[in-house]
């Protein structure tokens, strides 16, 4: 489902992301972890088509991002990590305006959407997005992609600003559209989530995967034989120093 | 008050970005800086004015009585008051507005609740800064209570006193309403009530312009004026108006200023006890619940999409009306007849219209770029969704201009130059509109937060490239049948030299447009292909 060979972005000297490897099949959870400014964001933009990689290949769906760049858009759903929305449509005109670019089939997306803003108590569409607040936006751009369906979803941070209830029903949301045959490229820097949630796990540092597996497969990396992500990370990106860090503070 | 000038103090800083010298150094102007800048305006109109309006008006000092209407009253009170009127209404639909979006609408509000400030010191200071930003009905209004006091030859303390108050109770009033409007105004609806309220007082102003053009109240039209203001008079000078209040106290009268006063006093007081209480929750407010909505899907979801946006956004409708309205109160103010209306209207529309489908192209292309890059996730290509940014002011203001030809040929009858002037419009138009749109794409990253997001290199370019072609084209069009029928100068017996300058050079200009459009075609594409 995604495949991606060589992937390099550079902004002019510097280096965002340098020879990136992915090979995520269908049905599968892809937990895309890094720190702050590891090259996380560039990658997904590169792989969403919102940005041109300097080198390498890209092919979602078994098609060329290059060349059919349309139809891998019209094929997939990406939740940003931000839920930047025009501020002066009211909620429902933001979903007219979603299911006529994608073209979708109107009676099953709205069923589906129904289902979701059941779910994510979605109870404010008539106000303008204005007036939302990060949350209330979050669950909309989740809902909009969601009722889609798509092949492949990227999810960039996607329970920031959620509630418990709403984090909790997008994690199921998640593995059963998993389970469904879709395929999931999730980023957070909550690592429980990742640890329990996803398949298989990359770890980004400065533009490179330092790492990547099942959890067993990172587990065996570790040279202190930690167990959780959480440890495994740190240990991995260089910031297993933390104790004394804060020990100084 | 120390937290107070703090707030104020980085509130101006925040206001301008601050500017790199030749080295590359940024340079931070000073708070003081910022406030000059916004008060400017004022200041300048005050100065341009005052002198007008003394010169206009220093003889229309006559009493009422001596007109045979039985009033306290002079016809300058009357002229003065529905200034003051006026100017308070557009001081309070700008003001009251501005303070909630100011306060409610600001990232920083949020953070100074949670620090050690007390919530009446978070309104006073967004109240101050609303005050600089849309303070300009009250500075045109200072000068000219001024120039009103020095023609009454008014006591000058009184004056001074009467003015003072008249601002305290305009102040107070516009706060309270602040407040008591965000209570059930929600944030885009004072956003979007601010901005209509801006525009809608300009629209205003130029209508009342040509309406009350100081040139109609000279002193041989006193009586017949002052005939048709006379069963009005009640109205204007209204007891309940608190300029009627400044305007007795001028005069001498000592209870109007002690209710000017007290009215003021009570008012700030009020306000400072529900500034208080405020909860700065405007943002929670709900709509009605959305139980049944019908979605409607159709054919060209972007289009739509982009006229809804253009429509909502105050000052977006503002460049799409305004071309349009201009013209039709020149046809109706009825300050122009006959051919030369066409000619004033094809001028000024051709003048404006240019430019503001440059700034529309402009506009529209920053929407997106405010949510950038959720729009390059659409299943659609870049080229189309710049390509609407440019159709769309084109194909609006094309509209108007041939409605405005049809009512021109139903007002001053049948012109062949009238109709044959909506292909040179339109290639002015798509011009400008695609040259908007370059000058965007050459930064798509630039600020857009704020609405002054182009440079002032940027505007004069812009102006001088939209403005310029169609006020060359369409001025030495309009003068063709003019100098043909009336030569003078060297035209005076060389017709060829009349076709040559009249015809030839808007021909030449309008050839270097489409040209032009080509040019900035071939840049856009590229532009387009650099924009991630």
């Amino acid at each position: 489902m995604i495949e991606v060979k060589g992937l390099v972005k550079k902004f002019g000297e510097f280096t965002a992301v340098n020879k990136v490897d992915l090979s995520i099949k269908g049905g599968e959870i892809y937990g895309f972890l890094g720190p702050n400014g590891a090259g996380k964001t560039t990658t997904i933009r590169m792989l969403t088509g919102t940005l041109n990689p300097t080198e390498g290949d890209i092919r979602i769906l078994d098609k060329d991002i290059r060349k059919d760049d349309i139809q891998i858009k019209s094929e997939i759903g990406v939740v940003p990590d931000e839920p930047k929305m025009y501020e002066n449509l009211r909620g429902f005109e933001y979903v007219e305006f979603i299911m006529g670019i994608y073209k979708v089939d109107k009676t099953e997306a709205k069923k589906r959407l129904d289902e979701i803003c059941e779910a994510f108590d979605i109870d404010f569409l008539n106000d303008y997005i204005g007036d939302y607040s990060h949350g209330m936006k979050q669950k909309l751009m989740v809902a909009t992609v969601l009722m889609r369906k798509p092949k492949v979803i990227f999810l960039d941070e996607p329970t920031v600003g959620l509630d418990a209830k709403s984090a909790k029903i997008l994690k199921m949301l998640i593995q059963k559209y998993r389970d469904e045959g879709s395929t999931i490229f999730l980023t957070t820097h909550i690592l429980e989530i990742a640890e329990k949630m996803c398949d298989r796990i990359g770890i980004i540092k400065d533009g490179s995967i330092i790492a990547q597996g099942t959890m067993e497969e990172l587990r065996s990396k570790s040279t202190q034989h930690n167990r959780s992500l959480e440890d495994i990370f740190l240990e991995l990106t260089g910031d297993e120093e933390i104790d004394n860090i804060v020990k100084e503070l | 008050m120390s937290d107070l000038s703090l707030l104020l103090k980085y509130s101006f800083k925040n206001k301008v970005r601050p500017a790199k010298n030749k080295k590359g150094v940024s340079k931070a102007s000073k708070p003081i800086t910022t406030v000059i800048q916004y008060l400017l305006p004022a200041v300048i109109f005050g100065m341009t004015i005052a002198p007008v309006m003394f010169i206009t008006m220093k003889d229309l000092n006559i009493p009422m009585q001596s007109l045979g209407i039985d009033s306290s009253y002079s016809f300058l009170d009357i002229i003065f008051s529905l200034n003051f009127l006026g100017m308070g209404i557009m001081f309070f639909m700008n003001y009251s507005p501005s303070i909630i979006m100011n306060l409610y609408d600001s990232e920083m509000t949020q953070a100074f609740l949670t620090m050690p400030i007390k919530k009446s010191t978070i309104f006073w200071a967004g109240s101050i800064d609303s005050l600089l930003m849309t303070g300009l009905p009250l500075g045109m209004l200072l000068p000219i209570a001024v120039v009103y006091a020095i023609i009454m030859k008014a006591n000058i303390f009184l004056s001074i006193l009467a003015i003072v108050g008249f601002v305290i109770v305009l102040l107070g009033i516009s706060m309270l309403g602040g407040i008591l409007m965000s209570f059930f105004m929600s944030r885009t609806s004072a956003k979007r009530f601010t901005m209509f309220a801006y525009f809608g007082s300009i629209i205003l102003y130029v209508f009342a312009a040509n309406y009350f053009n100081p040139s109609n109240f000279n002193s041989g039209n006193v009586e017949v004026i002052a005939q048709t203001f006379k069963n009005a008079l009640g109205f204007i000078l209204n007891p309940v108006f608190p300029h009627t209040w400044m305007i007795n106290s001028t005069k001498g009268n000592l209870w109007s200023l002690i209710i000017l006063f007290g009215a003021g006093i009570l008012l700030f007081c009020f306000t400072y006890f529900l500034s208080q209480k405020l909860d700065f929750s405007i943002s929670g407010k709900k709509a009605k619940k959305s139980k049944k909505i019908t979605f409607k899907t159709g054919r060209f979801p972007l289009i739509k999409k982009d006229l809804k946006l253009s429509f909502r956004d105050s000052q977006t409708l503002f460049l799409l009306i305004y071309p349009a309205v201009l013209p039709v109160i020149f046809f109706f103010a009825g300050n122009t007849k006959g051919s030369s209306l066409g000619v004033m209207s094809s001028l000024m529309f051709s003048a404006i219209a240019a430019f503001y489908a440059a700034y529309l192209a402009i506009m529209m292309l920053a929407e997106e770029t405010k949510i950038w890059p959720v729009p390059k996730l659409y299943p659609i290509k870049t080229r189309t969704l710049v390509s609407n940014k440019v159709n769309i002011p084109f194909a609006i203001f094309m509209i108007e201009y041939i409605l405005i030809v049809l009512l021109l040929t139903v007002i001053s009858g049948f012109s062949f130059v009238n109709i044959i002037s909506i292909l040179p419009m339109g290639v002015i138009l798509y011009y400008s509109s695609l040259l908007g749109a370059r000058l965007f794409l050459k930064n798509p990253k630039r600020e857009v937060k704020q609405k002054n997001f182009l440079s002032g290199k940027e505007v004069f370019e812009l102006e001088g490239a939209t403005m310029g072609v169609a006020f060359g084209v369409f001025f030495l069009l309009n003068f063709f049948s003019t100098v043909k029928n009336r030569p003078f100068w060297i035209f005076v017996g060389r017709e060829w030299l009349i076709y040559l300058v009249f015809i030839g050079v808007p021909i030449l200009l309008i050839g270097l447009t489409v040209l032009g459009i080509f040019k900035e075609l071939k840049k856009i594409k590229v532009l387009i292909e650099n924009w991630e």
